[in-house]
């Protein structure tokens, strides 16, 4: 048995609590963690199997309510650990959309390097589908454009860092410095406010 | 050049364009913007607001989006200094000027198309007639290059001399005698009226004062636009109290735009009367008094921190206060009231407060204490006098801290103009109370300890250390004036209500620079003052360096180290 | 459902410069206007939205709307930018752009959130009942085995060989019998409910509260629609 005072599942379990407690952005991979957790459903499985074989070979049947127990804590943390990537690639996915296709580079410490190749073939294929969904027109449709309802044509921004020349799609230029407040078209500055360059003032 | 019909000459040229909006640093202008903003928004037009602090910011700004805009909106700046030459705007630039500053500059009254100063020409005073100030240069093509500018005035006859030897090779054929007889005539007439002119220019910028409330010109572009509302009154509203409370106008005029407000409010209260509940947002005209913020405040605070009451019933020493006891105990009003928050009173003496005041207020010597004004409540709890809107406004605009730069107070200030941002306006009135409790702790210990000096023509005071709150101008402006009235009040000496104050308080320690306000004498009514020419001649008489950046001339920096040096050269200057 | 609220009833006024009528380039197809498109779009976004699984999707429909609102821009770049008119068209035309793009979105969050379920029931449609546009299709693909090679990498792989598999255990699938709210279009007379076969007629216009499986059938015939 590994650890007296260790219940099975617990590691998995902390994972996922550290992970649901940093609500917003990602918490850094857990690689202690996670190997922790692979080890002890491997150490759970080798317990398992050379008990199974004495089962199999003596027939005693008082190791079955054991052995079942074991197999039960050995799928929860398996379970527990999956969450754990799922709720991580639920994250990542979530990126895509807010920062678009490259990631931040604080965030990116964060990541391991399956979830960043995740990111990428995420991103990928999302942009391919965006490509397609204008179908024979040939019109690409932003899908992360547009994220709320409309409500009106333009908006009140102001600037929260010094942004440089922003040119609009009718030829103007804007000089986005910070501090200063500006009236433009929503549609075209949608993604500025959404990567804080631009606040939207209510 | 005046724009008068705001409506054609000015927002209907706008209509579709892009707009660079830039904004001075005071209230009556972040109204001004906010009210043109609201037009804006309305029409769907792009602009950019930028707020700007002095005359290198306005440089900067302009700098910055140049080239990409071609209609720049000045809101209470750029009206006295010649943006043609300051800017140097590209031809099809377009300036519009709506500046409560004056004297505005010469240049821009007589540009032709590219500056277009909002306002009514005939309501300017003394502005120079052309042929007074500009030479007509048509007939003289010798001497074109030093006519048209008056800010070369002092271009004195050395450029003439050299002038007329580059001429000489020309006019060898005529006789030479003649010749010189003729231009040292024409010299003649031109010294004179050069003369002339300095004369005229002189009288004309002497004083600096202030024009109609810039919120207030553009609340009225909003109404004969059809697209006014409570909101923007409110904000040209708080636009001209600003300018009646920090002295920069006379109560007169204030008193005849009035009529005016009150007109606009019953009209938009009556449009909106279908929906009129209780909640609904509401301005009244009433009489009120002058303490500051005594509605979020206890009343003994109130008034004992208020300029007038202040300085009436000298209430930083032992007397006054005692006589501010006799006066509350003749009000009717128990200690234990007056001395928690106004809210907190009890609702009968609440109500009858305004009235108590005004019965004891000519016996007790404080009878300007009341004056007309309007107050904005909505929902059951919310009820601000427009004073207490400047107030909170002045404080949050001069809260600048480490990390909160002035661009940061500036737009916080605006922000805390919207109804929806309640917080930042009771945060703001929160600051103001601790600037005027400060105000009120300087006048005391300045007094108490005799720092109020006299220079025989003006008094000044010297601040030695760098301050929270007298770093800034606004905030130095309010000590100054409730130490010159607070010193008139104890000092025996007779001319002392006509004397002016200069007040200076270093900015920057690092830097040495220290900031000089000076504030017109307690007796004079009118709020001409004459310290921006007077600045401007003790600089150039002493040699000191004078960094007059701000659009308020009466606010100038120097080095700390010049700082005597400059009171001498005033000093002399005006006795 | 919030998102539903919040765009006002939008209809798309047609300039009269550009015609009312639509024509599609498929001649056998019937003339359809441009209001009809955004009609059906509408429902269809509504209904996806509110549908705890996925419908069969729009893409015609969407491509037909495509072309109109890049039509439509065309026609906009000539109109004076002051114009009162102008202004209407292009709010106008941002909750068009608006209700494509986030129907496109829930689309693909269902895709991503039940993506092997989708797959397995595509793979037993017949082509012309596929619900997936074959873009969808291709992302769902896509997707699947994107996730399946990050949870290989990070952990499955390092597992014992026996607990490897078992991916069928891993799949989401949607609750069918979540209760939606519904009105229904026409008439629809005995809609079985509750498990022991009761019926009830519905009038048109009328609205329920029911569980989404005993309806799925009404609102792909369009008998009734999700709100």
């Amino acid at each position: 048995m590994s650890g007296q005072t260790k219940m099975f599942g617990e590691k998995a379990f902390d994972l996922l609590k550290e992970l649901e407690r940093s609500s917003q952005t990602i918490p850094a991979f857990d690689d202690d963690g996670v190997r922790q957790v692979l080890e002890e459903i491997k150490a759970i499985f080798e317990e398992n199997v050379a008990q199974a074989s004495t089962y199999n070979a003596s027939g005693d049947r008082s190791l079955w309510p054991l052995l079942n127990f074991r197999h039960a804590a050995l799928q929860r943390n398996k379970r527990c650990l999956l969450a754990y990537l799922y709720e991580r690639c639920k994250r990542i996915k979530a990126l895509r959309w807010e920062f678009g296709p490259i990631i931040p580079g604080d965030i990116k410490q964060a990541l391991c390097e399956p979830e960043v190749t995740f990111f990428n073939n995420y991103s990928k294929s999302l942009a391919a589908y965006m490509c397609s969904a204008g179908y024979n027109q040939g019109l690409p449709i932003d899908l992360t454009n547009n994220l709320r309802p409309p409500k009106s044509l333009y908006i009140e921004v102001r600037c929260m860092e010094d942004y440089g020349k922003f040119e609009l799609d009718d030829g103007e230029v804007i000089h986005l410095k910070k501090n200063s407040q500006h009236y433009l078209p929503r549609a075209q500055v949608e993604s500025l406010v959404r990567q804080g360059i631009l606040h939207h003032i209510a | 050049m005046f724009v008068q019909d705001l409506r054609n000459d000015f927002y209907r040229q706008l209509v579709g364009k892009r707009i660079l909006i830039v904004v001075n640093y005071d209230i009556d202008a972040i109204c001004a913007s906010r009210i043109l903003q609201a037009l804006f928004k309305y029409d769907h037009m792009l602009y950019t607001v930028v707020p700007i602090m002095g005359v290198t910011g306005l440089k900067r700004a302009y700098g910055e989006h140049q080239g990409d805009v071609k209609y720049v909106v000045l809101v209470n700046c750029g009206g006295c200094v010649d943006i043609v030459e300051l800017l140097q705007p590209a031809e099809d630039v377009t300036f519009f000027i709506c500046d409560s500053h004056r004297p505005l500059d010469v240049c821009n009254i007589y540009s032709d198309r590219q500056v277009c100063i909002l306002g009514d020409a005939s309501l300017e005073e003394n502005i120079p007639a052309f042929e007074t100030i500009f030479y007509d240069s048509d007939g003289e093509d010798d001497e074109e290059d030093e006519s048209s500018d008056p800010e070369q005035q002092h271009n004195d006859s050395g450029a003439g001399e050299s002038d007329q030897e580059d001429e000489a090779p020309r006019s060898r054929k005529l006789s030479r005698l003649e010749r010189h007889e003729q231009r040292v005539l024409k010299q003649r007439a031109r010294r004179q009226w050069e003369s002339e002119r300095d004369r005229i220019m002189f009288e004309y910028t002497q004083f600096s004062y202030y024009g109609r409330s810039a919120a207030l010109m553009v609340f009225e572009l909003a109404w004969k636009l059809s697209k006014d509302n409570m909101d923007l009154l409110w904000w040209a509203i708080v636009g001209i109290t600003e300018q009646l409370l920090l002295g920069k106008i006379e109560s007169g005029s204030y008193t005849l735009e009035l009529e005016q407000i009150q007109s606009h409010v019953s009209r938009l209260t009556n449009k909106t009367n279908d929906q009129n509940t209780m909640s609904a947002s509401k301005i009244t005209f009433e009489n009120d008094l002058h303490l500051v913020l005594y509605r979020h405040w206890p009343v003994t605070e109130s008034m004992r921190y208020s300029r007038y009451s202040s300085c009436q019933l000298k209430l930083w020493t032992l007397r006054g206060e005692k006589r501010l006891h006799e006066l509350l105990l003749e009000m009717g009003l128990p200690l234990v009231h007056a001395r928690q928050t106004y809210g907190a009173m009890d609702l009968v003496l609440r109500k009858e407060f305004f009235s108590m005041v005004e019965r004891l207020a000519e016996k007790y010597d404080i009878a300007d204490i009341v004056y007309g004004t309007f107050t904005l409540s909505y929902g059951y709890r919310s009820r601000y006098a427009a004073a207490d809107y400047v107030y909170a406004l002045l404080a949050i605009m001069e809260s600048v801290k480490k990390h909160k730069t002035p661009e940061d107070c500036f737009l916080e200030a605006s922000d805390a103009l919207s109804r929806q941002h309640k917080q930042l306006l009771s945060a703001g009135i929160d600051q103001a109370k601790l600037l005027h409790a400060a105000v009120f702790r300087q006048v005391q210990s300045s007094l108490e300890a005799r720092q109020v000096h006299s220079a025989g023509s003006f008094f000044y005071y010297v601040l030695q250390e760098e301050h929270a709150f007298f770093s800034y101008p606004y905030a130095l402006g309010l000590l100054a004036r409730f130490l010159l009235r607070g010193h008139v009040a104890t000092s025996r000496a007779r001319q002392a209500p006509d004397l002016p104050l200069i007040a200076s308080c270093p900015l920057d320690a690092a830097e040495g620079m220290c900031l000089l306000v000076g504030v017109v004498p307690v007796r004079e009514d009118s709020p001409r003052n004459f310290f921006g020419k007077a600045f401007e001649q003790a600089a150039q008489k002493s040699g000191v360096a004078l960094l007059q950046d701000f659009f308020e001339p009466a606010v100038v920096q120097l080095r700390q180290s010049d700082l005597t040096r400059f009171l001498d050269a005033l000093t002399v200057l005006l006795t | 459902m919030s998102d539903v609220e919040d765009v006002p009833e939008t209809q798309l006024e047609i300039d009269d410069t550009e015609g009312a009528e639509l024509e599609d380039e498929d001649d056998d197809m019937e003339q359809i206007t441009a209001q009809k498109v955004l009609e059906i779009l509408e429902t269809a976004w509504i209904n996806e939205m509110c549908a705890p699984e996925i419908l069969p999707s729009q893409a015609d429909m969407l491509e037909l709307m495509v072309s109109q609102v890049a039509h439509m821009e065309e026609q906009m770049r000539d109109l004076d930018k002051n114009d009162f008119r102008a202004v209407v068209h292009s709010m106008e035309l941002e909750r068009v752009r608006y209700i494509m793009a986030s129907y496109l979105r829930c689309r693909l969050q269902k895709i991503e959130t039940f993506t092997q379920h989708i797959l397995n029931q595509e793979a037993g449609r017949e082509p012309d009942d596929k619900r997936l546009s074959p873009e969808e299709t291709k992302f769902a693909q896509e997707f699947a085995s994107n996730l399946d090679e990050y949870f290989h990498k990070v952990a499955t792989q390092y597992m014992p060989n026996q607990q490897r598999g078992e991916a069928e255990q891993r799949i989401v699938t949607p609750n069918l019998m979540s209760h939606v709210f519904l009105k229904a279009n026409v008439a629809v007379p005995a809609v079985i409910v509750g498990v022991d076969d009761e019926e009830v007629d519905m009038a048109a216009g009328s609205q329920h509260i029911i569980p989404y499986q005993l309806v799925a059938d009404l609102i792909q015939n369009n008998q009734a629609q999700l709100i």
